[in-house]
Formats: C-alpha cells, sequence, structure tokens
C-alpha cells in the first residue's frame, strides 16, 4: 500500500512539473513577429439566481433559485406593480410598467485551466482573454455571432471586462481590450513581458415582461460569443 | 520495482484525469506575422505567408474567411463581410479557405497572394484581413448558455506606390471633466484627409507660467485609416504643478510601411 501510495505521488509530482513547465513555457515564441490569443472560457451556462431591484413601481431583491418558469414568474411578479401608489398624468400614452430586471448569473462555467491571480485589482472573473504579442497595439472585442433562437427578444447577454459596468453585447463588436502605445484599455500587465489578460464576466438580464409566458430556461438555447483580435 | 504501467487501474485512473486537466489547459490561436504593409504599383503582385501555431494539446479546426475590419475612433477593432468597405482590398487577395487542424507544436502555414488590378484608377491605401477562427466547443448544453470562439484577424494593408496623399487634420483639442469621477481628460480628434492609412505617435506637454515645458507624456500609437477619425482622450495627470497653465499636443503621423506621412499636427488648450 505503502508502494502505491509512493508511486501515486511521483506520478503526480511528475503530472504537476509537466503542467507548471507548460504554464512558463507556453508563452515564449520564436516568431520575430506574434500574436496569440487564449481564452480560457469554454462555455457558460446560465442560472436564475437572481438579484431583482427597482425603484418605483415595483421593488424586488433576491433569489430565486435555479433557472425554472416558476422562477422567471417569481422574480417579474415582483417587478411588476400590483397597485401604482400614485399617478402623474404625463399628456402621453406609455409609461414604464416594470422597474428592474432579473438576472442570470453564470454557473457551470467550463474553464481551461490557466489561472490568472488577480492580486489586488478587486476583480472576481469568471474567464479572462490572454493576448501575447511583441506588437506595440492590438485590439480585442467581442460581438455575438449567433444568438439564442428561442429567448434573444427577452433578454440581454452582457459582459463585464476591466470596466466597472457590464454592457450588453450584440452583433455590432464591443471592445474589450487593447493596447495601444503603452496605454491598455481594459486590459492589465500581467509578471510576463509582453503578456496581457482581460478579465470576463458575463450575465444574462431578462429585460421583457412579455417573456412570461414564453421562456422555458430548462430548454436548452445557446448563443455564440466571438472575440475578435488583431494588431492593426 | 513495478513499472508505472502496471499501477493499480484507480492510480491510472486519477493520473488520467489530471493528464485530461492538462488536455484542456490551454486553448489558444497565434499567428505569425500578425500584419502585411505592402507597397505595390497598379498590376503588381505580392506573396506572403501567416503561419498559424498553437500551444494548445486539444487539436483545434480552425476555419479561415476572408474579412473587411474598421476601427472605432476610440481604437476598437471590429470586422464586416469581405467588399463592404469601401477601401476593401478583399477582392484582390487569394487564399485558400479550406477549414484545417491546429495541432500543437505543428505549424500551419497559410500562404496569401495580392494582385492589385492594372486598370482600375486605384490610389492611396486599401485594406482587408484573413480571418481563423476557432471552431466553438462541442458538446450539448442544458439551459441557457453560451459558447466562445476566437478570431484573429491577419491583417493586410497594400498601398498603390507614387500616389501616396498623406494628410491630416486635427478638429479640436478640449478639457472635458468626468461627471462621476471629476477626472479630467483632453480630448482631441484628428481626422485623415488624404489617401493612406497613417500611425500617430507623438506627446503631450504641460507647460507653466514661465513658459517651460513641467511635464512631457507620451502618446500610445494610433492607427488612422483612410477616412477614420481617431479621438484621443487622455487623462490629465493628477500631480500637475500649480502653475502649468497650458497643455500642448503634438502628432507625429506615419505613413504606410514607415513612410512619410505628412506634417506634424499641434494644438493646445488653456487649463486654467
Amino acid at each position: 500500500m505503502m508502494k502505491n501510495a509512493i508511486r501515486l505521488l511521483v506520478l503526480a509530482g511528475a503530472l504537476l512539473s509537466v503542467g507548471a513547465l507548460a504554464q512558463s513555457t507556453q508563452f515564449n515564441f520564436s516568431y520575430p513577429d506574434y500574436f496569440y490569443v487564449f481564452t480560457n472560457l469554454a462555455s457558460e451556462k446560465f442560472d436564475f439566481t437572481a438579484t431583482a431591484a427597482g425603484s418605483n413601481p415595483g421593488t424586488a431583491t433576491g433569489t430565486y433559485g435555479p433557472a425554472t418558469k416558476n422562477s422567471f414568474d417569481s422574480c417579474l411578479d415582483t417587478l411588476l406593480a400590483s397597485a401604482p401608489a400614485s399617478v402623474t398624468a404625463q399628456g402621453s400614452m406609455g409609461s414604464n410598467q416594470m422597474s428592474g430586471s432579473c438576472d442570470f448569473v453564470a454557473t457551470d462555467t467550463t474553464k481551461d485551466s490557466f489561472s490568472v491571480d488577480w492580486g489586488s485589482t478587486g476583480e472576481t472573473a469568471e474567464g479572462a482573454v490572454l493576448v501575447a504579442t511583441n506588437k506595440n497595439s492590438w485590439a480585442a472585442a467581442a460581438r455575438i455571432d449567433s444568438n439564442f433562437s428561442q429567448v434573444a427578444n427577452y433578454v440581454d447577454l452582457q459582459l463585464r471586462t476591466g470596466s466597472s459596468t457590464f454592457s450588453t453585447l450584440s452583433a455590432s463588436a464591443t471592445n474589450i481590450g487593447s493596447l495601444s502605445g503603452g496605454s491598455l484599455s481594459n486590459a492589465y500587465y500581467t509578471n510576463y513581458v509582453n503578456i496581457y489578460v482581460v478579465p470576463l464576466q458575463y450575465k444574462l438580464v431578462l429585460t421583457n415582461p412579455l417573456a412570461i409566458p414564453v421562456i422555458d430556461a430548462s430548454s436548452p438555447d445557446t448563443a455564440t460569443v466571438v472575440y475578435e483580435a488583431g494588431t492593426p | 520495482m513495478t513499472p508505472w504501467y502496471k499501477a493499480p487501474r484507480k492510480y491510472l485512473l486519477v493520473g488520467g484525469f489530471v493528464l485530461a486537466s492538462l488536455a484542456l489547459a490551454q486553448a489558444g490561436i497565434g499567428i505569425a506575422p500578425p500584419r502585411y504593409e505592402l507597397l505595390l504599383k497598379r498590376g503588381g503582385t505580392a506573396n506572403g505567408q501567416f503561419t498559424l501555431f498553437s500551444r494548445t494539446a486539444e487539436d483545434q479546426r480552425i476555419s479561415v474567411s476572408k474579412v473587411d475590419w474598421l476601427l472605432k475612433p476610440d481604437g476598437a477593432l471590429f470586422s464586416l463581410p469581405a467588399g463592404s468597405v469601401p477601401f476593401s482590398a478583399a477582392a484582390w487577395i487569394s487564399v485558400a479557405t479550406d477549414p484545417f487542424v491546429l495541432t500543437s507544436g505543428q505549424p500551419v502555414d497559410t500562404r496569401f497572394s495580392l494582385e492589385l488590378p492594372q486598370n482600375d484608377p486605384l490610389e492611396g491605401s486599401y485594406w482587408t484581413a484573413v480571418a481563423f477562427t476557432t471552431e466553438p466547443k462541442p458538446g450539448g448544453v442544458s439551459g441557457l448558455a453560451a459558447k466562445f470562439q476566437t478570431r484573429l484577424l491577419a491583417v493586410v494593408y497594400v498601398t498603390v506606390q507614387g500616389t501616396e496623399q498623406p494628410a491630416t487634420e486635427l478638429q479640436g483639442v478640449t478639457v472635458v471633466a468626468d461627471k462621476d469621477s471629476g477626472k479630467r481628460y483632453l480630448v482631441a480628434d484628428v481626422a485623415n484627409t488624404g489617401n493612406v492609412y497613417l500611425r500617430l505617435n507623438g506627446e503631450l506637454r504641460f507647460v507653466n507660467t514661465a513658459g517651460e515645458v513641467a511635464q512631457r507624456l507620451e502618446l500610445p500609437e494610433r492607427v488612422l485609416l483612410r477616412e477614420g477619425l481617431v479621438r484621443y482622450r487622455l487623462a490629465l495627470p493628477e500631480d500637475l504643478p500649480d502653475d502649468v497653465i497650458l497643455a500642448q499636443i503634438e502628432i507625429q503621423p506615419q505613413g504606410p510601411a514607415g513612410s512619410y506621412g505628412g506634417p506634424p499636427l499641434y494644438g493646445e488648450v488653456p487649463l486654467r
């Protein structure tokens, strides 16, 4: 038994050494000019552990459990006013009968195992885009290449990078990070020369109360996000 | 001693799991060189190649396509269908678009040729890109999910030799304050009024009441496409001396492949 345990330790140690070696050498490129992009996100599944917030007419803050139609209903019910507190005539039709939104936070994130130590940046990223290049400028953008087939009209897929706020992705590109001369936007320098990293965090936001009879979040529906990058 | 391959199955399973984890450890795609800047006469031809490489343990299937691209004033890069921008070179570039499998340690060369038409009244710069796109992770998902792809744009510029007319215009220099943070920024727009793309470098100087330069900041390099606009939004240093009263911006345009890009641009704005 003891021998087997030792063998296992030796095997595991050897494998971990290989892993460490891979981590430290994978960014060494012999090309005069190169541009290399990693992402450690393969897929993200969204669950409905919603926090909803609003002021008028409804206010909701809470957690509504796994993504089911019932939890959608529960969240949306709290956003819709049962009775308005006051009414002001505004001389035109239309008013916002829904305040706030219901968020899907990402769970079951499938990540490849390169890791980023965000140090003191305070980031809580789910994943990252990592750029390795010896050019002094690059730019990376994200866009939706293929949107949800069932729920695209009712939810926004949002991405947060180095900035503090989420922004909605669409078929039009959203800048997620760039290096211009020595200035980085939304990206971070790393402890490796010529390697930069962009934190990524996704969520879905339910934006349309008409979704109640439509969405069944338990049925499969996928959006495809494309990271586009180059050194113009 | 028992050789490792005769170790009990459960240990091999553990080892296999670790290996499987490592096999998924890196997902990436690289290119060398990432761009070409060609100078050709009308009717001229150039050949080149992009070397695609990977350090990913898993094989990756790569699709190849021609795309066009533009830059937003803030420098954001975005692709568009080939032939959809006014100065697209997509129609003149030939590249094999068959998908291929990229394996770690086995680079794949993708050759291209670009031929400028002889008779068209071409002048100035044109550009396009060859896009190399990974496929999303296979496998089904339950519920709502997002999958991810990576697309590298291998950029190709071509400039018609002897027709270059570089020209730029500094359209305004102002100082604005961020509503939330109160932080001040110098904002300046540079428009391309010529017919070639340009690389902009330069510096920002802060001048005090004695007329001396109290501080200098190097400007990040920006690419200014033909008919394009570059917007600088430069944070003013918080440690500026009290006697600094003026900000001066100087921009040096550089033409295609390091050629002459026209005269420098100057602008200034009072800070007090």
